[in-house]
């Protein structure tokens, strides 16, 4: 029922299916393309929308989950920090409801990540090349 | 914007990421020895980069393999089929995790961030389904120069990644090997650049790094109680690319030089074999077959020239330059992209036109000619042949080259048919699996790169499947 992943927010569609919806509360501005579903708040009820949001959550918000699974959206997709309460609370209430979610914590951008940098990334193409690739 | 490497390039208003920066659940804990039982092996998977099957049964019979003869007498070897298409990342991907491109996210060396056009490397980092040792459960393993496990990650036992690693340092775990590795030179590749300097330099230097990851084979062998062991010689790949054409003439001076590479690799199958008992699952597969490569024709040129492709002038050209009028492009080696509106930033091709584009490329390729040659044996649909989580990411079409055609993804307009010392090409078709003990499931008669793990380890993939 639950999936719990970590992405960047560049890479956040590397994990997004069709169906999925996002709901948003790691305060930063997602990579998504359009036409992604995001959770947004309106009138005090969650729905869903193509705008890009953050919301800022309420426990109070829980009653109005299960509707968000009743159209388009198979799957919220849960996007936050690695330590957020709001992200817990959110958790246990989809749980306590048996709806279908995932987890995804962001982690740094890649420009932090110390797997790759630009003289890297250059010594992989040369690599590639030599084997045709690029 | 340029992006901070050459043929690197992402969208401007982006910030510059020259990878796929998605990771991995970490839930994989790294043991220590102590906390270790005693295990018996299992499963020895050994993987012989782009031997094709016809040929090891050929130099098995012929004498070039001597201990291959009665290491195939002893058990089954079948062609195989590999990814699609035939590139060796998403070829070991499929084959060590059991899934194909649609399941484990892997499509080839380079990809493109969605939403963007920042070119990517694929890594160990894009794996989304879990390689076999990586799996709950899974006993202490050694894996040592499998294609595609760089940056190494932690699990339980001792990796060593393969192509394409690019710092030993990264690519060892757990990093206490890495001294003893430096210690005899290990290297994480042979140099391919010493090609320029002549074929038998070429050649020494592939041996060179063979003999030290033999030598760290065994050593780490001796170390521990491994319950699995998968080992790659990656070395028949480079070969098989450079002097395909030697194997092929019988009177170049450099045909003796490559039976002897594959004599000398036979050395080491039967050194591995030797140590091997009964109760041990040995496979041994490629990753795709080979055979001669007469050209190279770049797809994006042939693509520009029917006006399916418009990029901006650049003296880098990239897929940030393409022009929002582009209908499709590829990558290597033959994947399709459609421009589609939603997908890519300046894409334009509608979901209604997309059913029609693709009937439309689809005959453009099987009727497309270079230099009077076919370039296309079969066009293949996306959503025909991945299956997965990921399969929303796929190619459109994958076009199968035909003949001796080999086809290239690079975004470089300028040669239709490119310049290259590379004679040898990759083959869906013919790749190796072996397979001999007591415990292995049913060969499928279409035996394809994502059921090695449903014959080698039948009882784990069930597992999987039922959870």
């Amino acid at each position: 029922m639950m999936t719990q992943c970590t992405s960047t927010a560049d890479a956040i569609t590397g994990v997004l299916l069709a169906g999925d919806a996002v709901l948003n509360l790691s305060q930063k501005p997602l990579n998504t393309v359009a036409g992604t579903l995001f959770v947004t708040l309106n009138s005090g009820s969650l729905c869903l929308s193509t705008t890009p949001t953050v919301l800022q959550w309420q426990s109070a918000f829980a009653a109005s989950l299960p509707a968000l699974l009743l159209g388009d959206c198979s799957r919220l997709v849960i996007v936050s920090d690695a330590s957020c309460d709001a992200a817990a609370d959110v958790k246990q209430h989809l749980t306590e409801l048996n709806l279908p979610f995932a987890h995804c914590i962001l982690t740094e951008d890649c420009e932090a990540d110390a797997f790759m940098d630009e003289e890297d990334a250059e010594a992989v193409a040369e690599r590639l090349r030599q084997l045709g690739y690029l | 914007m340029a992006g901070p490497a050459v043929g690197l390039h992402c969208q401007s208003e982006q910030r510059t990421c020259p990878l796929f920066s998605v990771l991995p659940n970490t839930e994989l804990q790294t043991l220590t020895t102590a906390h270790r039982k005693p295990f018996t092996m299992n499963l020895f998977l050994l993987g012989i980069d782009g031997l094709p099957r016809w040929m090891w049964r050929t130099f098995a019979d012929s004498g070039v393999m001597p201990n291959s003869k009665p290491l195939l007498d002893s058990g089954t070897l079948v062609p195989m089929k590999s990814a699609l298409p035939e590139v060796s990342s998403a070829a070991w991907a499929s084959i060590v995790t059991g899934e194909n491109s649609g399941g484990h996210n892997v499509y080839g060396f380079t990809d493109l961030m969605d939403g963007s056009y920042t070119l990517g490397f694929t890594s160990s980092r894009t794996f989304r389904a879990k390689p076999f040792w990586a799996r709950d459960g899974a006993g202490p393993s050694l894996i040592m120069n499998v294609p595609q496990t760089y940056p190494a990650q932690a699990m339980n036992g001792m990796l060593v990644s393969g192509f394409v690693a690019l710092d030993l340092k990264r690519a060892v775990h757990p990093p206490e090997q890495l001294d003893w590795l430096q210690s005899i030179d290990y290297a994480v590749d042979a140099d391919m650049s010493l090609v320029a300097k002549g074929k038998q330099v070429f050649v020494d230097e592939l041996r060179r790094v063979m003999d030290a990851r033999c030598t760290a084979l065994h050593h780490h062998w001796d170390r521990e109680a491994w319950q699995n062991i998968m080992f790659v010689f990656t070395g028949t790949d480079r070969l098989n690319h450079y002097l395909w054409e030697d194997y092929e003439d019988s009177s170049s001076p450099f045909h003796q030089v490559f039976l002897d590479f594959y004599h000398e690799v036979d050395r080491q199958i039967g050194l591995i074999v030797d140590r091997l008992d009964d109760n041990v699952t040995l496979s041994a597969v490629s990753d795709h077959g080979f055979a001669r490569q007469g050209c190279s024709v770049n797809v994006n040129c042939l693509l520009a020239e029917s006006g399916y492709l418009s990029l901006k002038p650049s003296d880098r050209p990239s897929y940030i330059d393409m022009l929002p009028e582009t209908k499709a492009f590829a990558m290597d080696p033959g994947r399709i992209y459609l421009h589609r509106e939603g997908r890519y930033p300046k894409g334009g091709v509608t979901a209604e036109e997309a059913e029609s584009l693709m009937q439309q490329l689809t005959r453009f390729f099987l009727n497309a000619e270079v230099n009077g040659q076919k370039i296309a044996s079969e066009v293949h649909r996306g959503k025909d042949v991945y299956s997965g989580p990921f399969a929303h990411r796929a190619p459109d079409l994958v076009v199968m080259p035909a003949g001796d055609v080999a086809l290239s993804g690079r975004m470089n307009l300028s040669d239709l048919i490119e310049p290259t010392a590379i004679n040898g090409k990759h083959t869906y078709v013919e790749s190796s699996f072996f397979v001999r003990g007591n415990n292995h499931g049913q060969i499928p008669s279409d035996m394809k790169v994502e059921n090695v793990l449903d014959v080698i380890m039948p009882a784990e993939q069930q597992m999987k499947k039922a959870a």
